[in-house]
């Protein structure tokens, strides 16, 4: 059985100050002030007050470090004073998670969502931008050739072009858009809307026509003569010209430095088909006057002549 | 200090359990030294008597976290303490010098120091009464915790905040004083 050592006199490695014997003999016969009654009975009943009101007011702890003397001002804790079952301390953090939870599932929703239906608004531009304006040339074509006899076979199946990226910026498949339709266009335009009806072709489907010029736009920088591929290549050749002539034609007559001869001449029968004749003769005689060795074709040849 | 050692701990404990008579006794126990210390503190007896009440309601609100780290008087003077340094912050100046000496001379004196004896002692005890309330109040506090409570230097490091040899430093410069008037 073990015994508590006796307190240790805290004054004992205290060395007496000088004269402090003298002044403390002289201190204690000061008066000896003591509280008086009503201020004793004060304290014991707001001590006998505080137990019958027990539990105490719960005190906040400090999580800092205590400092000398800063316990002796306790911070007394805003409670409500009676918490019934759940207290309020529990509730509000299963509420703020429950809140939280909620948000994230809505968020997470919502971006799985968003991500989900990116991939179609963008490809929708491509789609609107050159099939539909083909799509209508197209009805326009079959209509006047309804005694087609047959359609063509259909062409084998393109080279598969790598997919487009899915993100991009609208603008930039707008673009892409209109430069596939310009690659169409300029396919389509040597051969007029006679041609195209004497040769008995049905027009091909507006998709495989813009499938097709996705296609050349893909080739285009491997071979800078398409003109020259699509004129050896008969059934290719075919196709084209069943291919629903451009709508904006101002647009396929203007005059460009990548054109070969036979487009540049192309462009000027186009010119002489929309009524555009002295524009068509100025062409044709700049034309002449860059390739004197050209043979023409014999009805440019009198259009030539024509004043 | 431990609590089993401390026997005003040991009271305040079962305080806090609910023994008002633990509390009882030891309100007996340091009624007295903390009265005076604040009396000759702030030499106000309203606010001596407001500090009183405020130290001890202090203790009663603390009962349920009292943890025996130190002893119970130091602690109770502690807060006295602080309380005391909040009181002169926001109300100066304190009562002047003669009525200082009617609060401390207002209450029975020891039977040996009735008219009877010597004027001398009389005067000695007048003039260390008057020492003590002139002294700067660091050190006029590390003189009272020391005479009055007999703290030790860190007993009083402790409820001042102020380091051992300050305290040291302050009490030699106070007793200095306290004989030079007394010897005058």
């Amino acid at each position: 059985m073990t015994t508590p050592l006796p307190p240790q006199d805290p004054r004992e490695p205290d060395e007496a100050l000088p004269g402090e014997a003298e002044l403390a003999a002289l201190y204690r016969q000061l008066p000896q002030n003591e509280p008086g009654p009503a201020l004793d009975a004060t304290v014991l009943r707001a001590a006998a007050q505080a137990l019958e009101t027990q539990p105490a007011v719960p005190v906040e702890r400090r999580r800092a470090p205590r400092e000398p003397g800063d316990w002796v001002h306790p911070k007394p804790v805003a409670v409500t004073p009676a918490a019934p079952a759940g207290s309020a301390r529990k509730l509000r953090p299963r509420w703020l998670v429950g809140l939280s939870s909620a948000a994230a599932l809505v968020l997470a929703v919502g971006l799985a969502w968003r991500m989900h239906e990116s991939p179609r608004s963008e490809s929708a531009p491509v789609a609107s931008g050159s099939v539909a304006p083909v799509q209508a040339e197209a009805a326009t074509v079959a209509t006047a050739a309804t005694n087609a006899p047959m359609p063509p076979a259909p062409l084998p199946a393109p080279p598969k072009q790598p997919p487009p990226r899915i993100i991009a910026a609208a603008p930039h498949a707008s673009m892409a858009a209109k430069s596939r339709q310009a690659v169409a266009d300029k396919q389509a335009a040597p051969v007029s809307r006679d041609e195209q009806q004497l040769a008995g072709v049905a027009p091909r489907a507006p998709a495989d026509v813009t499938r097709q010029a996705s296609n050349e736009i893909a080739t285009s920088a491997a071979k800078p003569a398409v003109a020259e591929a699509a004129a050896s290549a008969p059934s290719l050749q075919s196709t084209m010209v069943a291919a629903p002539a451009p709508v904006a034609a101002a647009a396929d007559t203007a005059t460009s430095a990548s054109d070969t001869p036979t487009q540049e001449l192309d462009k000027i029968r186009l010119l002489f088909a929309q009524g555009h004749d002295d524009e068509a003769r100025q062409r044709l005689a700049a034309f002449r006057y860059a390739h004197p060795q050209w043979e023409l074709p014999p009805e440019l040849q009198a259009k030539l002549r024509k004043p | 200090m431990d609590a089993a050692v401390d026997p005003d701990a040991m009271l305040m404990l079962a305080y806090a359990h609910g023994d008002l008579a633990a509390f009882e006794a030891l309100y007996a126990r340091h009624r007295g030294m903390l009265y005076r210390f604040l009396l000759r503190s702030v030499r106000d007896p309203h606010r001596t008597d407001e500090l009183f009440q405020e130290t001890w309601s202090r203790v009663i609100s603390a009962r349920t976290r009292y943890q025996p780290q130190a002893k119970f008087s130091t602690w109770l003077l502690q807060i006295a303490h602080n309380l005391m340094i909040d009181s002169v912050r926001r109300q100066r100046p304190m009562a002047d010098g003669d009525e200082a000496e009617i609060a401390l001379a207002n209450v029975a004196m020891p039977e040996q120091d009735q008219p009877d004896h010597t004027l001398s002692e009389f005067e000695r005890r007048r003039s260390l009464q008057r020492a003590i309330e002139q002294l700067p109040d660091e050190q006029r506090t590390a003189v009272l915790l020391r005479l009055e409570q007999e703290l030790s230097l860190e007993e009083i490091a402790a409820v001042t905040g102020a380091g051992r040899e300050t305290v040291k430093s302050r009490l030699r410069y106070a007793m200095t004083r306290l004989r030079e008037v007394l010897s005058e």
